[in-house]
């Protein structure tokens, strides 16, 4: 009698498995997002989850994939490498997601990447640090980047590539034959950027005058760019976040440098609000221009949505999130190995900002151009749509 | 180095050093009264810095205006706090200990407010002097800061006058070397210690104010006045013109340092030489020794 009781049990527990497990597979597809929706760059957090959500919303619209809506679950980060470990491991462990989408600061990817190789649930993010995506990457050989971490994606021009960028320009349309750099080694975006920057003038035969440093939390720099203005160098690198570069684009003017400012891709907007016509003068990179005709549908479609313009990062989270799910649909399988494995693969996903190729070694983009842009006053122009630097 | 390099790093030092000092001196009036370190002055001046954006971006456009809107305005934050999270705990006679970390809980909770409701954008000032900078040979001077060293300066002066001169600088005074006896004098101790807080808060309004405008407004915007306590601490807890004094040396030394050394050494240096100096004269440059510190 007990036996069969115990049998009974056990069969019915089987089935309540295997029809949770149905349900489960007829519900939604769970895919992670951890954004900085608060702190320093919450900005881009909230821009990058806007653009996703629109991407999500057209797809299920149009049905979803394999017959299942997309259901997006999102947690802040708040630009802080402890909250965005707790929360992808959350997303892994409760949310059972599929693949996650991070936030774009390195400094949290560096935390996230050792955990999603042991967690094994591919994360994508745009965190330019080489080491997010190959961990044993070394500052002075990065022709040689080392072991990939297999659950890790960028899908932009990684920092080295995305200094190769201005400072290549700064040397073939500018002319420029001396530098210097004012950046920050307790954030290893800023600080990926300009050792990146350090190496290409190098190797191009160019002279690095110094490199100066701050401290995380400071906002003053004059004592650096006094130094700076000393040494007059015609190009000045300063690749940081839009506060510090602001403040030290503002500092730089009331020291009166003379220095051609050159900066990182978070020059852009809200830079021209934040530092205002400081700025005048200066040049970088950028993934788009919005002058680029062919993002118009997007421009317009995210404008109908959200009643304003795409900022660079809203254009990315359509991009990333859009890399993530076409993995899915052609893995036709929301087994994460699977989904690994088709990234891994990935050649020609059209985004909006560009095409992706996805180099199986590093995990990186291969041949992403990128556009140059000036301001002129506090207005940004784009002067060099879709550029490419010269080889070292 | 040379010298025009030298003039320059002396008058980024002094700029920077005379914020430091408003800050210390906001910090060690109350270190003075109540003999607490009170961390919720970094509270003050980031709702100040807000405050003093959101008036002078959509109230009214002007400077002198919306500065002394927002240093009153810090003057009554200062006094809400004192009512709200110091008056209770004195009253029931709580350990200093108590005050510290009710000043600490409230310097983080602004902090966290301003994070999780203001922080996902930026708030930079409207631009009140066109022209930059006043050149003087090769010395390139900026007017925002030789406006933020006159404003200090003024500050300064007047606190002065009013602890020295009046009647109510007079019982802060008498309160801060022992505040049970003034009481028995028919002062009002209550009354004193809220013009203490209301200074104190002027003070961090006129910090938040000019931090906000200099640079740009965030939600750690406060813990720029660590440097202030810092300053505080080498000048002498209980001594406000030693603090002005360490405030304006730990400007130069860092600007100095910064250019020579690079800033990640010039941290340690800093701490380290503050260690060696509390060592050899623990009271700090013009301070008395005080048995109980929290």
């Amino acid at each position: 009698m007990k036996k069969k009781l115990s049998a009974t049990v056990i069969f019915l527990i089987m089935i309540l498995v295997s029809t949770g497990s149905l349900l489960a597979a007829e519900g939604p597809i769970k895919i992670g997002i951890y954004a900085d929706l608060s702190g320093g760059s919450a900005q881009w957090g909230n821009d990058t989850v806007k653009g996703s959500k629109l991407y999500i919303k057209e797809i299920n619209a149009a049905g979803g994939i394999m017959g299942r809506k997309i259901e997006p679950i999102v947690y802040d980060c708040k630009m802080s490498p402890t909250e965005g470990v707790k929360a992808y491991t959350r997303l892994v462990n409760e949310d059972r997601v599929c693949a996650v989408y991070g936030s774009l600061v390195s400094n949290i990817g560096l935390a996230v990447s050792p955990v999603a190789e042991k967690m094994r649930i591919p994360v994508v993010a745009r965190c330019m640090d080489e080491r997010v995506t190959t961990p044993d990457f070394k500052l002075e050989d990065p022709e040689n980047p080392g072991r990939v971490n297999p659950y890790c994606f960028l899908l932009q021009p990684s920092s080295y590539l995305q200094s190769y960028m201005i400072a290549g320009f700064a040397i073939d349309e500018l002319g420029m034959n001396t530098f210097a750099m004012l950046y920050t080694p307790s954030n290893s975006y800023s600080y990926m950027l300009a050792k990146g920057f350090e190496y290409y003038v190098k190797k191009r035969g160019k002279k690095m005058a110094g490199g100066f440093e701050f401290q995380a939390g400071d906002m003053d720099y004059k004592a650096q760019l006094t130094k700076i203005k000393a040494l007059n160098p015609e190009g000045l690198y300063i690749p940081n976040y839009v506060p510090e570069n602001a403040n030290a684009a503002k500092q730089a003017k009331e020291l009166d440098l003379k220095s051609t400012m050159l900066g990182n891709n978070s020059w852009y907007e809200p830079m021209d609000k934040v530092a205002g016509v400081a700025a005048d003068g200066a040049y970088f990179p950028l993934n788009i221009s919005r002058d680029d005709p062919s993002l118009k549908v997007f421009i317009d479609k995210y404008n109908k949505e959200y009643n304003e313009l795409p900022r660079l990062h809203s254009f990315s989270g359509w991009d990333d999130i859009g890399f993530l799910i076409e993995a899915i649909k052609k893995a036709q399988s929301t087994d994460p190995q699977k989904i690994r494995d088709t990234m891994a693969a990935t050649t020609k996903y059209e985004g909006v900002i560009g095409t992706i190729n996805i180099d199986p070694k590093t995990h990186r983009p291969v041949g992403l151009k990128m556009s140059i842009l000036k301001f002129e006053g506090d207005q940004i122009k784009t002067i060099k749509l879709k550029y490419y630097p010269k080889d070292m | 180095m040379d010298t025009s390099v030298f003039v320059q790093q002396l008058f980024n030092g002094i700029s920077l050093g005379g914020v430091y000092a408003l800050e210390a001196v906001g910090f060690g009036l109350i270190f003075n009264i109540l003999k607490f370190s009170n961390f919720s002055h970094s509270g003050v001046v980031a709702i100040c810095a807000y405050f003093g954006f959101f008036v002078s971006k959509y109230v009214y456009p002007n400077f002198i205006v919306t500065f002394v809107m927002t240093t009153l305005f810090g003057g009554f934050v200062g006094v809400a706090i004192e009512k709200l999270i110091f008056r209770p705990i004195r009253l029931k006679g709580a350990p200093l200990t108590l005050f510290l970390v009710n000043s600490i809980t409230a310097a983080m909770l602004v902090q966290q407010f301003f994070a999780a409701t203001l922080g996902a954008d930026y708030y930079p000032y409207p631009v009140f002097l066109k022209q930059t900078s006043l050149h003087i040979g090769t010395l390139a001077v900026s007017k925002t800061y030789v406006l933020m060293l006159g404003i200090t300066a003024v500050v300064l002066l007047l606190l002065t006058y009013i602890l020295k001169r009046t009647k109510i600088g007079i019982a802060l005074r008498a309160a801060s070397t022992d505040i049970r006896t003034p009481s028995l004098m028919g002062i009002n101790v209550d009354f004193i210690i809220s013009v203490a807080f209301f200074m104190a808060g002027a003070l961090g309004g006129i910090t938040g104010y000019l931090l906000g405008m200099t640079y740009s407004v965030d939600p750690f915007i406060g813990s720029m006045i660590l440097k202030g306590i810092i300053a505080a601490i080498i000048g002498g807890m209980g001594s406000l013109g030693g603090g002005v004094v360490a405030g304006l040396l730990l400007g130069v030394v860092e600007s100095f340092l910064i250019g020579e050394i690079g800033a990640s050494l010039t941290q340690i240096v800093i701490y380290s030489a503050i260690f060696v100096l509390l060592l050899i004269r623990p009271e700090g440059i013009a301070g008395k020794r005080y048995v109980i510190k929290a």
